[in-house]
């Protein structure tokens, strides 16, 4: 009899367990993996039009099966909807897909120029709610088109757009550093962080923006739509201000310490001739935001100190001696102020603290803090910014007098 | 010495049911009854003769095949038969037990004894040794005449060593002792014999060394194999069901091997050897958890080497227990774990697969499974085309056909590849059917299944003992210094302690000691001798 109750007992355990159903699994094949999100305003009522980047696997991972790649489709899928959020948009969009959105590997949101030139700072609670999305999602701003239009454009060689703008975006950010990799959790904190405000790179389609979906777009070696890195994107209050581009861009990642590596071309000799010209690539750069109080009056100094080696040279100039070194690195010095301080003008111009120099402030010097926290935009606008450079070339390559004569 | 052995024990414990009955003086009486009780079976041979001590009838019995014939015709008949009869056989001596003289003067041979019942005289013929009958006299001489035909030592099948003794035991027990004997020259070396099964008599016997092996654990194991109550012992593994602990466990508690440099090992490490007749295959108790992941190679080449391999063995261990579960509850429950082109790649394959993952890790599981089920009982000669069918079919037309994705061939090749690098085969057919649970679990419930899973093994696991040491012994309970040849397995010099639980009464191996180069030695060398 015990036995018996013993066992049936186990039996009811046993088909609880096929009961659950379980429930929380989803196969593959019933998922749509999104590789990127882009967000649109709409033009005459308020609410988003969100576009999804849906990639197709077949497509993008080339399994053999005799290399019938070619005739298995575009490598993504982009589906739109509109929407007063961005979650009931993505519920909705289930009337064109016939998968469940899945939104765990997402490389990219991109935030149309229009929407971005409004606010949006209210934009990203959901992909902080959402368990989904991941914070670490890239964010860039479409520049010049709509964030739909830059998802559509199909990409060589790395055949997931979202894929190619985030490699596109990571290799600038690390080899050219003028533009920089910033995810939703980083604008997250900058939007809660004390007076700091926000800086996303820029993405725009180079060339035919209409050609960029079709399939001929990947049928020519020169491609008639392109997706460049180009620019920051400065805000003020969630509101786009202004593009740094160039010299400015890569002031500002130096201000924030960001520089990893990048060339600069300077002037080699005094004569100005725009053929002469060195280019000196920067190894090492370190900078240092102080902070100090006069009267009640912040003022800040930028430290920077960078190291670098002789790339190119195009006149004739005598590395192996210590002058002309030192010349070189004057001229480079000069060129690094000057593009610091056009990025801090680009900012203070906008009123808008983009590099932190409130926080900098906070942490030195709390209790003025307290005081200008409430007007610190105004204040910031007026600062006094002091730029002190140390440049150091170190090595000038594999031969010292360049085979020019004068 | 077996034989002596094997009679006390076989005195101290009568087999049930038969009432003790000597034996009668009339020699015909006698002879017919065997015949009888034999159901005159053609192979029981009695030889009748006139001995030539006593001048007087006698005849031998024998079953033919288990015996030496040689031995028989050489020391048995031909040293009765002619008898030095008129030298000593004054009247007075002819009172005194004659059988005892026979056996004492006459009688070339190593072990011999007199049996007075039946039932002793029976077992002894039965076990292949010869039995002298004289008229006139109740009792028996028996001779130990074992022979017949064996297997010879052989390379051991089942556990292969690239660098180690290739000697492997056989199927009589006598040549097993002797193997472990000659590697093991010391006199702590101690034996008990059991005749276990009612029909079979098999001869068991049970090797430790004294001093090592813990008394208790040796009481313990006598206790448990005098408890066997069955009819018959064709194999190791019958003795390990009755005597094991935890009999529903799915994990194995007493360790088996082949090989007598294992046994020998085990032994010094304080185990007791089960030996029994008729299966090369010895038991090892107790046994812990980590020993099924040691091989007697990891011994045998340097540390280093061992270590790597016995790390190399764990993740195997892993992968073949966690394998199939890990790819389901991945592909169907936690999606976001896999990177992005990985997971991008699995879709792909996976989009023309009709079944859901679990279904298709079983298909695939289950094929693998019969498949090398099949690939054990085949005639070799078939082997071949089998193995062949199994890849091309489940392998590449599977895939092909859009049944099974590749990734789920990789999967179930790579847990069953990894399955193979366990020493010990028991162990691995553990593993082989809590695969088949976790994979529902993990089906039912992702990742979560899996650890819920995982729980239930960590705690059977230790919650089970073997002959009162803890399965998972020195993990739990730790003990520090045996940590040395569990997971790692430190140079030999290190190695100065024996297994604490196993061996608990003496637990020093040696006093280590590492190699010293020549110059160094005398440097180090002399304050010491001097």
């Amino acid at each position: 009899m015990r036995t018996r109750s013993a066992s049936s007992l186990m039996l009811i355990g046993l088909l609880l367990i096929p009961l659950t159903g379980c429930w929380n699994s989803r196969e593959l094949r019933d998922l749509s993996i999104i590789g990127a999100i882009g967000i649109d305003k709409l033009p005459d009522k308020p609410g988003y039009k969100v576009s999804f980047q849906i990639i197709n696997p077949s497509a993008v991972a080339m399994t053999g099966n005799g290399g019938g790649g070619s005739q298995a489709g575009m490598p993504v899928t982009v589906y739109t909807g509109t929407g007063s959020s961005i979650f009931e948009v993505i519920r909705k969009t289930s009337r064109l897909s016939p998968r469940q959105l899945f939104f765990s590997h997402i490389r990219l949101i991109v935030i149309g120029e229009t929407l971005a030139s409004e606010d949006l700072s209210h934009l990203f609670d959901f992909f902080e709610r959402s368990h989904e999305v991941r914070l670490t999602t890239k964010l860039v701003v479409s520049r010049g088109s709509s964030a739909e239009q830059l998802l559509q454009v199909l990409t060589p060689l790395e055949r997931i757009p979202s894929d190619a703008v985030y490699g596109k975006l990571e290799s600038t950010e690390s080899i050219w550093s003028e533009s920089m990799v910033t995810g939703v959790d980083d604008v997250i904190n900058r939007l809660i962080g004390p007076g700091k405000q926000l800086l996303i790179s820029g993405v725009r389609i180079l060339g035919d923006q209409d050609k960029g979906g079709e399939k001929a777009n990947l049928d020519k070696t020169k491609l008639p739509a392109e997706i460049e890195i180009k620019g920051i994107a400065l805000f003020k209050n969630g509101r786009l201000e202004t593009w740094l581009d160039g010299g400015k861009a890569r002031g500002a990642l130096r201000i924030q310490d960001k520089m990893k590596s990048s060339v600069v071309t300077v002037p080699c000799k005094d004569h100005d001739d725009p053929a002469a010209i060195a280019a000196i690539e920067i190894t090492r750069s370190r900078t240092k935001v102080k902070a100090t109080v006069v009267d009640g009056e912040p003022a800040f100094r930028v430290y920077v100190r960078e190291e670098g080696n002789v790339g190119e040279v195009s006149c004739a100039v005598d590395l192996s001696k210590k002058e002309a070194i030192e010349e070189l690195e004057q001229r480079w010095r000069s060129k690094t102020k000057q593009e610091i301080r056009e990025a801090i003008e680009a900012a203070q111009s906008r009123s808008s603290d983009v590099y932190g120099f409130g926080e900098v402030l906070n942490r030195s010097y709390p209790r003025t803090w307290k005081k200008l926290e409430d007007r610190w935009s105004e204040v910031f606008a007026d600062c006094e910014i002091e730029v002190h450079v140390e440049s150091f070339i170190r090595r000038s390559g594999m031969r010292t007098k360049p085979y020019i004569k004068e | 010495m077996i034989k002596r052995r094997k009679l006390r024990s076989q005195a101290s414990q009568q087999p049930s049911g038969n009432s003790v009955s000597p034996l009668g003086t009339d020699l015909k009486a006698n002879l017919q009854r065997m015949k009888q009780s034999m159901g005159h079976s053609n192979d029981l041979v009695v030889r009748e003769f006139r001995i030539g001590y006593v001048q007087g009838d006698a005849a031998i019995v024998y079953i033919d095949n288990l015996v030496d014939k040689k031995m028989i015709g050489e020391f048995v008949l031909r040293s009765t038969m002619s008898g030095a009869a008129g030298s000593e056989s004054n009247a007075s001596e002819r009172d005194i037990d004659v059988l005892d003289t026979i056996k004492n003067r006459i009688l070339p041979l190593g072990e011999a004894s007199i049996a007075k019942e039946w039932n002793e005289l029976f077992s002894a013929v039965l076990n292949g040794d010869t039995a002298i009958l004289v008229s006139g006299y109740a009792g028996a001489i028996i001779v130990s005449t074992h022979g017949g035909e064996h297997r010879s030592v052989e390379e051991p099948s089942s556990e292969v060593l690239i660098r180690g003794p290739k000697e492997g035991f056989t199927e009589s027990i006598a040549t097993n002792i002797s193997l472990v004997r000659r590697r093991l020259k010391t006199r702590n070396l101690w034996m008990d014999g059991f005749k276990i099964g009612n029909v079979t008599q098999t001869n068991v016997g049970i090797l430790y060394i004294k001093g090592i092996a813990g008394d208790k654990t040796v009481e313990e194991v006598k206790r448990r194999l005098n408890g066997i109550e069955t009819d018959g012992v064709l194999e190791s593994g019958i003795i390990e069901e009755f005597i094991r602990d935890h009999p529903f466990s799915l994990f194995p508690t007493l360790d088996n091997t082949e090989r007598p440099d294992s046994v020998a090992a085990g032994l010094l490490e304080g185990q007791v050897a089960i030996l029994i007749d008729g299966t090369p295959f010895v038991l090892l108790a107790p046994t812990t958890f980590f020993m099924f992941f040691q091989s007697p190679e990891d011994h045998y080449h340097n540390f280093q080497f061992a270590i790597f391999i016995r790390t190399l063995r764990f993740v195997a261990f892993m992968i073949s227990l966690l394998g199939p579960s890990i790819y389901v509850a991945a592909i169907s429950f936690h999606q976001e774990m896999i990177p992005t082109s990985l997971l991008l790649s699995l879709a792909a394959q996976r989009e023309g697969v009709p079944f859901p993952a679990l279904i298709e890790a079983f298909l695939m599981e289950a094929s693998f499974e019969i498949l090398r089920e099949a690939g054990v009982r085949m005639p070799r000669a078939i082997g071949q085309a089998v193995s062949i069918v199994g890849a091309i079919v489940l392998g590449q037309a599977a895939v092909q056909a859009g049944i099974v994705s590749s990734a789920m061939v990789i999967v179930v090749s790579l847990t069953g590849i990894a399955s193979f690098t366990m020493p010990a085969y028991n162990m691995g057919i553990s593993i082989r059917m809590l695969r088949f649970m976790l994979m529902i679990s993990a089906g039912l419930f992702g990742f979560f299944g899996i650890a819920l899973g995982g729980l239930i093994i960590t705690a059977h696991l230790c919650s089970i003992r073997s002959f009162g040491i803890p399965f998972m012994s020195p993990f739990a309970p730790f003990i520090a210094a045996d940590q040395k040849d569990t997971l790692l397995r430190l140079p030999r010099w290190f190695l100065n302690t024996r297994p604490r639980l196993i061996s608990q009464e003496n637990t020093t191996r040696m006093n280590g000691s590492k190699p010293v180069p020549p110059g160094e030695a005398a440097e180090e060398g002399s304050p010491d001798e001097n």
